[in-house]
């Protein structure tokens, strides 16, 4: 009987209204959420939280985007590592919302970097790069080159084998960090010398070259110097 | 006796006490006490050895207890070190953790050691109560169960097959169906078992989500409430069960299948037939899966790629519906977007298709935050979409037209203040002429497709405080019954039966917001997701909570964004949430 009771106990505990109500009374105070049906004003608008106070597994990626939101031309505060933060992991995340970004390039590449115009993927013709996302790397149009890049780096990134987790990474995945930025580098090198016009819309909208740039030359020394063959005009934002 | 003795002698006078009567008086008292002496004696002598007897059993019943305890102390050790493992491997970040978050990482520690030993407490005091309850019945029925018996579940004998029993409870799921069905039977010995292996299924339940959910215990101070909550939960449908109320639990098991966006995912959709999933994420893209490695595969963990990635939207994907062979996606960027399934052998990294593209539905003037296809697409050919500009959209799916605009009070014509913004739309499965839609302002409305007239309004907001903290974030349609379930943002889940419009049952289901409900195919059961990044699944018929996952972790406040059933194929329940992930759940699969 004991037991039947204390059965009774609990299911109220669990199902009486006053935990989640206190819930409510504790949260009623900030709930960082973007609520079905909310306007697109609303979102993300929220106060800032701190670095410190963020403290789920995607903190990096959190605090990464409130800097870019804060203001996406600080370039030097976004990439910069916070003291007390792995530098792999603040890397990792930064590569993640890289690919992330480029999705809008990619769409606006794909209504004008066509196969017929495009069948190559070069920058300068100096060189033709073959798709590595391949189980053989071959050469692929300029746009199936942008979009196997992104997607095959998006599918390293996300590859459990090479990075079981957000929150550390092992040394032995550190290699890709250059590949992938190598990789991503030529879209951007691609977008700049044959379609300029939509290069500078889109860094106009997010600096996310400029970004790059300093992420993986400045920062960290993801890829070298000799590979920049984008003029720095191109850069809206002198970082140096 | 002795009175009649005195009976016969005094009829002759009042002080007539002759020695020879006084002496056969005395040997009869004597004979009568000596009798019964050795009565009792022997009754003595019969207790005796029923004590004797009830001791051995009462040894051996010990015995059992701990043996049963030895194993379950194995198998939670066992349960752990694969637990350990997962965690060293998906996030072994915990160390990392506190290297830079010193303040919190300990706490983390301590909270799962606590947890554990608050288990351990809850383990022992289970079986002991059970014992006791068990010896007790065995006194009133008066059963002799043999303590010979209890050898042949003593450990010794199947010592080393623990380990394998444990992975027999983690990937058949019909031992534990068997194990309910034998629970009318009355042998004590069988309930003790039972009790110990529901015990180590309990175990490995809480032990699951709080290895595999980082955040949970991250957040140390909501965290302790949430894991007490589940706790008790547990505990309270492991005794459910025990009554042998529910026989078919549709139990679902985390499987390590994992699908990955870069940010929040915030809808999910399946295939009506075939394994396909779409989902839709915050990163700007929708993501095609195809899930036909389910069941065929035996790996743990595969890293899968998606079949297509849909990219169109500039901004999040906040909505995703797949009708036969076109997938539907709302966005922040006020657009719906059509797009064709790609072929099904198609390569991972081949041409780029500009044909995958449909059609772009403009018409809206703000986010999109549900797009349904209409399920009787030949008869309705329609697409219904609810945006914040306060509007619910009918779209022509064939002529790609506008059909018409329909705003809190019904039919458009011309634009005026918006009342409340829709956030979800649904079909009514029993009548697929009546479009379901929820509101901020925590109302349901079911409007008529033809008429674009009010047919119905619930009393869903009882607890509405003018805020979007109570609002509706979904409202499904059970498939068979008249009955409409709605997601509150204060907690709630609430029934209305269509018939009468009234709320039939409301209950606190969460301990955040709930964002979304699917009913399993079979009608008997659905499934919750909330933002206290749990999943729950409950029978339909009692309201009773059946199972509680917790398996994502939160990205700021957004914990489980969508859950959702496979429409015809049972067994597959997918869900997915703020940390950039979908996962796949399942009860016949091997995980
Ligand atoms: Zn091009
Ligand atoms: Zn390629």
């Amino acid at each position: 009987m004991t037991e039947v009771e204390n059965n009774n106990t609990k299911e109220e505990q669990v199902t009486s209204p006053s935990t989640p109500g206190d819930n409510n009374k504790k949260k009623e105070t900030i709930v960082r959420r973007n609520r079905p049906g909310s306007k697109s004003e609303q979102w993300g608008n929220w106060p800032e939280l701190s670095f410190e106070n963020m403290n789920s597994t995607c903190a990096v990626q959190q605090y990464i985007q409130l800097l870019i939101k804060r203001n996406p031309e600080d370039i030097k505060t976004i990439v910069t590592c916070p003291e007390n933060q792995d530098p792999n992991v603040w890397q990792y995340e930064h590569l993640r919302l890289i690919c992330l970004e480029l999705n809008p390039l990619l769409i606006m590449l794909s209504e004008e970097c066509h196969p017929d115009v495009c069948d190559t993927m070069k920058a300068t013709d100096d060189a033709e790069f073959f798709c590595a996302a391949h189980p053989k790397a071959q050469p692929c149009s300029a746009i199936d080159y942008s979009i196997h890049t992104v997607d095959g780096s998006i599918s390293l990134l996300n590859c459990h084998s090479f990075f079981p987790t957000r929150v550390s990474i092992q040394p032995s995945s550190l290699k890709h960090f250059s590949n992938i930025s190598r990789r991503l580098y030529r879209i951007f090198a691609h977008a700049w010398f044959h379609h300029r016009e939509i290069f500078v819309e889109f860094e106009h909208q997010t600096h996310l070259y400029a970004r790059f740039l300093y992420f993986s030359t400045k920062a960290f020394n993801l890829i070298s110097p000799k590979v920049v063959i984008i003029p720095s005009e191109a850069c809206n934002i002198d970082f140096d | 006796m002795a009175s009649d003795i005195y009976q016969q002698n005094s009829p002759n006078g009042y002080n007539n006490y002759s020695f020879p009567g006084v002496l056969h008086y005395l040997q009869m008292e004597w004979r009568k006490f000596e009798k019964e002496r050795t009565e009792w004696e022997i009754e003595r002598a019969d207790l005796k050895t029923r004590l004797s007897f009830l001791e051995g059993e009462r040894r051996g019943i010990e015995n059992l207890k701990v043996d049963l305890l030895r194993r379950i102390k194995m198998l939670e050790y066992a349960l752990r070190q694969e637990s350990n493992n997962e965690e060293e491997q998906v996030e072994d970040n915990n160390v990392n953790d506190k290297k830079q978050e010193n303040t919190k990482a300990p706490e983390t520690k301590e909270d799962v050691n606590a947890l554990n030993v608050k288990l351990n407490k809850t383990g022992n005091k289970d079986q002991s109560l059970r014992y006791q309850l068990s010896i007790k019945n065995e006194e009133a029925n008066a059963l002799t169960p043999t303590p010979m018996k209890i050898g042949y579940w003593n450990p010794s004998s199947n010592n080393s097959s623990s380990l394998n029993d444990l992975k027999n409870l983690k990937h058949n799921s019909e031992s534990l169906s068997g194990i309910n069905n034998i629970s009318n039977n009355n042998n004590s010995l069988q309930k003790s078992i039972k009790t110990a292996t529901y015990t180590t299924m309990n175990k490995e339940k809480n032990l699951k989500p709080v290895n595999s959910s980082s955040n949970n215990i991250n957040n140390a101070s909501n965290n302790n409430n949430n894991m007490n909550g589940n706790n008790n939960e547990y505990n309270l449908i492991v005794k459910k069960k025990m009554n042998g109320k529910r026989k078919e639990a549709p139990l679902s098991k985390l499987c390590n299948y994992y699908f990955i966006h870069l940010d929040t995912v915030r809808s999910l959709s399946f295939h009506h037939t075939d394994k396909v999933l779409l989902s839709g994420s915050d990163d700007g893209t929708a993501k095609l899966w195809n899930l036909e490695f389910l069941g065929n595969t035996k790996k743990s963990m595969i890293d899968i790629d998606p079949v297509y990635t849909y990219r169109g939207h500039l901004g999040p994907v906040l909505s995703v519906d797949i009708s036969d062979d076109i997938c539907y996606t709302g966005g922040f960027d006020s657009t719906i977007r059509s797009w064709k399934v790609p072929p099904k052998n198609m390569e991972l990294y081949s041409k780029y298709d500009s044909s995958i593209k449909q059609h772009v539905f403009e018409g809206h003037t703000d986010a999109v935050w549900c797009v349904k296809a209409h399920p009787l697409k030949d008869q309705y050919h329609l697409l219904a979409s609810a945006s914040s500009d306060g509007t619910v959209k009918l779209w022509d799916t064939e002529s790609y037209e506008l059909k018409s605009t329909l705003d809190y009070n019904g039919l458009v014509s011309e634009s005026k203040e918006v009342e409340a913004n829709p956030t979800y739309i649904n079909w009514l499965h029993t009548d697929y002429s009546k479009a379901i839609v929820s509101y901020q302002n925590s109302i349901v409305k079911l409007f008529d497709l033809e008429t674009g007239s009010e047919y119905m309004k619930l009393p869903s907001a009882e607890t509405y405080d003018n805020t979007p903290g109570t609002q509706i974030n979904q409202v499904i349609s059970h498939p068979t019954m008249p009955l409409i379930i709605t997601a509150h943002e204060d907690c709630f889940i609430r029934f209305f039966d269509i018939k009468s419009g009234e709320c039939i049952h409301s209950m606190t289901a969460h301990l955040d917001g709930v964002s979304s409900l699917s009913v399993h195919p079979s009608g008997i059961s659905f499934a919750s997701g909330g933002h206290d990044s749990s999943i729950r699944i409950w029978d339909i018929a009692s309201k009773n909570c059946i199972q509680e996952m917790s398996s994502h972790r939160k990205k700021f406040d957004e914990g489980v964004w969508c859950v959702k059933y496979h429409p015809t194929l049972s067994n597959i329940l997918a869900s997915c949430g703020g940390d950039s992930t979908s996962k796949i759940y399942s009860v016949d699969q091997p995980c």
